[in-house]
């Protein structure tokens, strides 16, 4: 048997023991209780009223208490502080953690996007490794045989501002349970089909801060994708409504890809980091140069966000409205694979729909958002958004082919390695065909990062 | 059938209330001001091995070892949910006499509360004669070091000084010199002062010659990693401390006496002392101790910073019976503004729990349209060392620690009120020479602490003092009723808003009583024998009680003095004190 599980073995056995002597041991004391004195040496009061009706809740949440204190919160408080005592929590730091300031350690994760695979994992980390700046990351996640997500990547911080760094990164995700609903604006919720998608990037980047939290990124990376059949819990198989002639083929789907990809993106913000008053303008845009290998196409995709902030009362009480439009353009006649094409829903803007829910070649997007802090590392969201994706430089662009998207949640506002969110959200079909509301979606944990 | 149950309820219900508003009188006795839980009793004996006497048997009671992730999970989670399904709100603290005061105890003595100590006890506090250290006055190598104490908020190291006690020496934090040592000084001396058992704590400034390193000496840190604590570890540790020329500052921590055994919890009873029958929570001592931390932000006010101890009646067997549990308030270092790594922690302290699902679900819910006092928490510029510390948004009832204690949490408004009584007896110029303990380096930082626990302080005593009757320490001296009036004597309101009235309830029915208003906040009136009263019953006759109710015309409700006529010659005897809430 190995050390560490003789260790693990050794411990649960120790906090058991405690755990049943506390149970059953014997007090020592071999006298009785002292009598209570009477203090102020009056007769007790009678009960009053409020004290006798207090008794018709007390017996009915009396199974209840039952319940949480002897069958929950005893035999928890037996298990961990017995736990405690057997050293767990110090070998749980140590088996977590390394090193003698414990800069590097493995933290688990866990993701559920419902209507999707939950996934758990685990998030390794490396400060400082071998020198100051040089930090490691790992992160693997797994929801099942057919989802498996690993990544891996190497960074070099250059300044004090952790922000500004060189960073190469790896990962590689096998999913089953990607969704595709048709393309253009006009596709709807009920045409969900499930693909796979395997996918493996190589990236290599530069993020230096600018002005206040203005920031420039440079990145490059060779992108492969196949896709293969999906499926998740009955719902269509998009290789199977390809097959039946149901759908045409989505572009770039039957053979897969291989990009290399570079990306210039620019930020211009006047806000200060936070806990300075959030006011402010942000103008973020991006180019993206994607060229096909084994063809002379590609693709370029652009677009922008503006955005105007005002903090409420400079406490970071944030009401944003902000405007984006993306648009992506073959180069060569080539045909732009569909998973490169812009993509509106899930972490992408109208996060109220699914992800991948909206797909052309350009897209825009009008939301109102507001973000309030609710503790020291999480912060209340609301966002309404009106959009959708349209073709070519926004063709077919009217307000009543729009649609509409909100969304509710907890986010955390430290570092984006260590992310949680908790929300949820809706959304609908356009304008013109009744607005129907028939996306909904609830998702939560920590995967985010690198 | 209906109509005559719900006849039935409403006739049992007011017979209850009428129950519930008979006059309870008090006993023609004295007070209780000594608690019995100092009675010596025996524990069985047990082996209790140990690396030193594997034969070893111990006749006290079991060391406690805290459970430090479990009493924060258990104080966050599970014991405020199983509370609310036990439908228990909190009631009168059992352990209160006559006057509305709590009795010497094992817990508690009566110190500012009784007889305002000199200044020179009030600063001695804990530390008698033999544990006070002169660091500037010992021979070179005559502190030797026998532990190490290698990490944490603040390192350090245990001596043994020759023909004196132990004591654990700590440095300050780097980021705040100065404050934890003083904070854990000053603190210590407060609570003491207040009632409370403490440790002696002092600063020492001294040259490192006077260590001697103990050789071979392995210290386990925080994470339970056992390492040296050789000469580099010594002087790692002598680098975090302030420096004053070639001397070192540290905090000196006595070691307790007796056979220590561990943090006493603020729920329940300790099932192995005979003398603990109260349910800690329920402690008025304890409770009230809510207003004393909030004074301070002693917001570190947890199990794991007390202690209790067995004092056997034999002290050269510390472990041995007969003897008693002692039980100990410690390490106030994290008071006047202690900062956490986070910030977002840090300006929480004091006003919110560190997981505080009341206030995140309300924050959620508003929108945050509350702005949070620690929203507007500043640093103040120049008195850093003291982080958030300051009495700009303190709110002695919305004060919180860091996570729920449950006795603080049944705190009523008596048991708040008691402890602001007690508090109220300290002047600035006895909070100044209480500041002048934590030798600062600069004089400005002492004139600060000294501001904002005083305004901190008149903070508490608005609160507390002006709702329940603040009117205290009653004398009868011949026919004469005197007692003193807290909030006048604080200024807690213009003299001119003090007018007071008494009435006098006996056989003869209520009536009027002039006050004499003295000064120092004194107040005085002549009581009135009754007229029918016959000689020939026994003292303690019903016939004979008295009941005077005075207000100030400040606080909100009055105060209930109760008393014995004994006739002309016989005079008063007091008997009882009431500070009745509606």
């Amino acid at each position: 048997m190995p050390k560490s599980a003789t260790r693990v073995t050794l411990i649960l056995l120790s906090a058991l023991s405690f755990a049943l002597e506390c149970l059953f041991a014997p007090p020592l004391h071999a006298e009785e209780p002292r009598a209570l004195p009477d203090y102020d040496g009056r007769e007790e009061p009678a009960a009053t009223p409020g004290e006798v009706l207090l008794w018709i809740p007390r017996i009915l949440l009396s199974p209840v208490y039952f319940v949480s204190e002897f069958l929950l919160r005893r035999p928890v408080g037996f298990l961990i502080a017995g736990a405690e005592r057997a050293g767990v929590p110090a070998f749980l730091f140590d088996f977590f953690t390394f090193g003698a300031e414990h800069k590097a350690g493995v933290i688990p994760t866990a993701y559920v996007d419902f209507d999707f695979y939950p996934s758990v994992g685990l998030y390794a980390f490396w400060d400082d490794a071998g020198f100051d700046g040089h930090d490691l990351r790992l992160r693997g996640a797994f929801g099942g045989r057919e989802w498996l997500s690993a990544s891996v990547a190497e960074r070099f911080r250059f300044t004090s501002d952790p922000y500004n760094r060189v960073a190469i990164e790896a990962s590689l995700e096998r999913r089953p349970d990607f969704t595709f609903f048709g393309l253009g604006p006009d596709s709807r919720q009920d045409d969900l089909m499930r693909y796979g998608q395997d996918t493996l990037e190589l990236r290599a980047s530069w993020d230096q801060r600018l002005w206040r939290v203005s920031a420039v990124r440079f990145e490059a990376a060779l992108r492969k994708l196949r896709f293969r059949r999906g499926g998740f819990d009955g719902d269509p198989v998009l290789d199977e409504a390809i097959a039946a002639g149901e759908v045409p083929s989505p572009p770039g789907y039957a053979g897969g890809y291989e990009l290399l990809r570079s990306t210039l993106a620019l930020a211009f913000d006047s806000r200060l980091p936070r806990p300075a008053p959030g006011s402010g303008a942000r103008l973020a845009t991006e180019v993206v140069h994607g060229a096909l290998l084994g063809s002379d196409g590609g693709f370029i995709r652009y677009g922008a966000t503006l955005g105007g902030f005002i903090d409420l009362n400079d406490r970071a009480r944030l009401l944003a409205l902000t405007v984006t439009a993306r648009f992506a353009d073959p180069i060569a006649g080539a045909e732009i694979p569909f998973t490169e094409l812009i993509t509106l829903g899930g972490p992408e803007p109208m996060r109220g729909l699914y992800p991948g829910r909206l797909i052309d070649r350009s897209a825009v997007v009008v939301g109102l958002g507001y973000r309030w802090p609710i503790w020291i590392w999480l912060d209340g969201g609301l966002r309404a958004e009106v959009g959708n994706v349209f073709g070519e430089h926004l063709s077919g662009l009217e307000l009543s082919r729009m649609r509409w998207s909100a969304a509710l949640g907890l986010d955390s506002n430290g570092s984006p390695d260590t992310a949680f969110t908790l929300g949820l959200g809706v959304g609908s079909e356009t304008f013109e065909s009744g607005a129907d509301v028939n996306s909904f979606r609830i998702a939560g944990g920590a995967t985010h990062g690198f | 059938m209906v109509f005559e149950a719900k006849r039935y309820l409403a006739g049992w219900l007011l017979a209850l209330t009428a129950c519930g508003a008979s006059p309870r009188r008090f006993p023609l006795a004295d007070p209780l001001w000594r608690d019995t839980d100092q009675r010596l009793v025996s524990i069985e004996c047990e082996p209790r091995r140990s690396e030193k006497d594997p034969e070893h048997v111990a006749c006290a009671p079991e060391p406690y070892v805290s459970p430090l992730a479990w009493d924060a999970a258990d104080n966050t989670i599970f014991r405020p949910l199983t509370r609310v399904f036990a439908v228990d709100p909190a009631g009168d603290a059992p352990n209160v006499n006559a006057f509305d005061e709590v009795p010497d105890s094992a817990w508690f003595t009566n110190r500012l509360g009784k007889a305002k100590p000199s200044r020179e006890e009030l600063l001695r506090g804990a530390c008698t004669g033999d544990v006070l250290l002169d660091g500037g006055a010992v021979a070179p190598g005559s502190w030797v070091i026998d532990q190490g104490k290698p990490n944490g908020a603040t390192p350090g190291f245990r001596i043994k000084v020759l023909g004196k006690h132990k004591f654990m020496l700590k440095t300050d934090s780097p980021d705040q010199p100065e404050r934890p040592t003083a904070a854990s000084a000053i603190g210590a001396a407060i609570y003491h002062a207040a009632g409370y058992n403490t440790s002696c704590e002092q600063i020492v400034y001294f040259d490192p010659a006077v260590l001697t390193l103990a050789p071979g000496l392995v210290a386990t840190d925080n994470t339970g990693v056992p390492r040296r604590f050789d000469r580099a570890a010594l002087e790692k540790v002598l680098g975090y401390a302030k420096k004053r020329g070639s001397l070192v500052r540290m905090q000196a921590s006595a070691w307790l006496p007796g056979y220590l055994l561990g943090p006493f919890r603020y729920e329940g009873t300790r099932s192995d002392d005979p003398n603990d029958v109260i349910p800690h929570e329920e402690r008025r001592d304890l409770r009230g101790a809510r207003v004393l931390a909030a004074w301070l932000n002693h917001f570190d006010a947890r199990e794991q910073n007390t202690m209790d101890s067995w004092i056997a009646s034999d002290p050269s067997r510390p472990d041995s019976s007969p003897g008693y549990v002692r039980h100990y308030y410690l390490d106030t270092s994290d008071s006047f503004g202690s900062e956490w790594f986070a910030d977002g922690i840090s300006r929480r302290l004091g006003s919110s729990y560190l997981l505080d699902f009341g206030h995140i679900a309300a924050d959620f819910v508003t929108l945050g349209s509350i702005e949070r006092a620690w929203e507007r928490a500043e640093r103040t510029p120049g008195f850093e060392i003291f982080g958030y510390y300051h009495y700009r948004d303190f709110d002695p009832d919305a004060w919180k620690n860091e996570y729920p204690n449950p006795a603080f949490s049944r705190a009523t408004e008596a048991d708040n009120a008691w402890m602001a009584r007690i508090l109220s007896r300290l002047d600035r110029a006895d909070i100044e020479a209480l500041v002048s303990l934590g030798r600062f380096s600069q004089p400005e930082h002492a004139v600060f602490l000294s501001d904002v626990l005083e305004q901190r302080l008149q903070k508490i005593l608005e609160r507390y003092l002006l709702r329940l009757s603040a009117l205290s320490d009653p004398r009868v001296e011949g026919d004469t009723l005197c007692m003193l009036d807290l909030s006048r004597r604080r200024s807690l309101r213009p003299a001119a808003r003090f007018r007071y009235t008494a009435y006098a309830e006996n056989t003869d029915g209520s009536h009027q009583v002039a006050v004499d208003v003295r000064g120092a906040g004194e107040s005085c009136l002549s009581l009135p024998h009754s007229s029918g009263g016959d000689p020939g019953v026994t003292a303690a006759h019903p016939s004979r009680y008295l009941v005077l109710t005075l207000a100030n015309g400040v606080s909100t409700f009055p105060v209930r003095v109760h008393l014995y006529d004994l006739g002309a010659h016989g005079g008063f005897k007091l008997v009882g004190v009431e500070r009745p809430e509606q």
